[in-house]
């Protein structure tokens, strides 16, 4: 956990640059996002009502345009994704209860273990450390608090949502965004920390007391 | 950095949230993701606070209740 460790408190010094690359990712999200909603619109579209017999096949094409990485399934990042999803289904019993049977242990793990694994690989880290990030503790919080740009949703942009969420989509864009940013600057959370690293090199206050000392190399290098 | 930066990693995770929100919206694999957010982080925390409003819109749109606009 060093590594999250390290980023927490390299985002006290360098929480702005941190909040710049979260700020943008949001709007990424809104952009990428916008079109997968439409591909999926236009694939499940008519069946939006019965939209959960469509759940497996979305899943996959979730997949193939979110995640695309080799078919390899890492039983690592499948635990921790179920522990993430058992503690989830706990911590329902204090929030909004859901109805029974609205969450399905059948669904495609595969999909969310790629996802971690495909993240860490992008990332220099590992499965573990990523699925930390993206499932505990507030993570705008942690590298700054970012500032989340207003975005402007229309219907027609949210075809991947029913009718009721697109209303509350709509009537609370700033909820939405910030969800998209929590969500997407988990990977982006690990992402920065080697570029904070670099600017601590390179900054002219030096290197903070008690993190990364200085490479040295031997005078023959 | 940057370029690399928007290059690698941004792409992927800014259309990763989006999938993993509209699975959520439809009780796929992206609900247990949002719902580990809601209940890791403090109900005052941003994350969580937005979790949280996430999950109550998408269990009233299963319940079929009319959300309600502020």
């Amino acid at each position: 956990m060093g590594l999250l460790e390290d980023a927490r408190r390299l985002a006290e010094t360098y929480g702005p640059e941190a909040a710049r690359h979260v700020a943008s990712a949001a709007d990424k999200a809104w952009t990428h996002g916008s079109a997968f909603g439409q591909e999926v619109a236009k694939r499940a579209g008519p069946a939006a009502a019965n939209a959960k017999t469509h759940l497996n096949k979305l899943s996959n094409e979730a997949g193939k345009h979110a995640a695309p990485i080799a078919s390899s399934a890492s039983k690592h990042a499948m635990e921790l994704a179920r522990a993430a999803y058992n503690s989830g289904k706990q911590g329902l019993q204090s929030l909004p209860q859901l109805p029974s049977g609205y969450i399905n242990e059948e669904y495609d793990w595969n999909f969310i273990a790629q996802f971690g694994e495909d993240m860490a690989k992008q990332l220099g880290t590992t499965a573990g450390d990523f699925w930390d990030k993206l499932s505990s503790g507030d993570i705008l919080h942690d590298i700054g608090q970012a500032a989340i740009p207003n975005i402007e949703f229309t219907k027609e942009d949210l075809s991947g949502f029913s009718e009721r969420l697109k209303v509350w989509i709509l009537a609370k864009p700033k909820q939405f965004s910030t969800l998209l940013a929590c969500i997407a600057s988990g990977p982006i959370a690990l992402a920065v920390t080697p570029a904070m690293l670099g600017l601590i090199r390179f900054t002219p206050i030096g290197i903070a007391p008690g993190t990364y000392q200085p490479l040295i190399l031997p005078p023959d290098c | 950095m940057a370029s690399a930066f928007q290059a690698g990693v941004a792409p992927i995770a800014a259309g990763s949230a989006f999938a993993i929100l509209t699975s959520a919206a439809m009780g796929g694999y992206g609900l247990a993701i949002v719902q580990a957010i809601a209940v890791g982080s403090s109900v005052t925390g941003t994350c969580g606070t937005a979790a949280l409003a996430f999950l109550e819109a998408v269990k009233k749109d299963e319940q079929g209740d009319k959300p309600k606009t502020e």
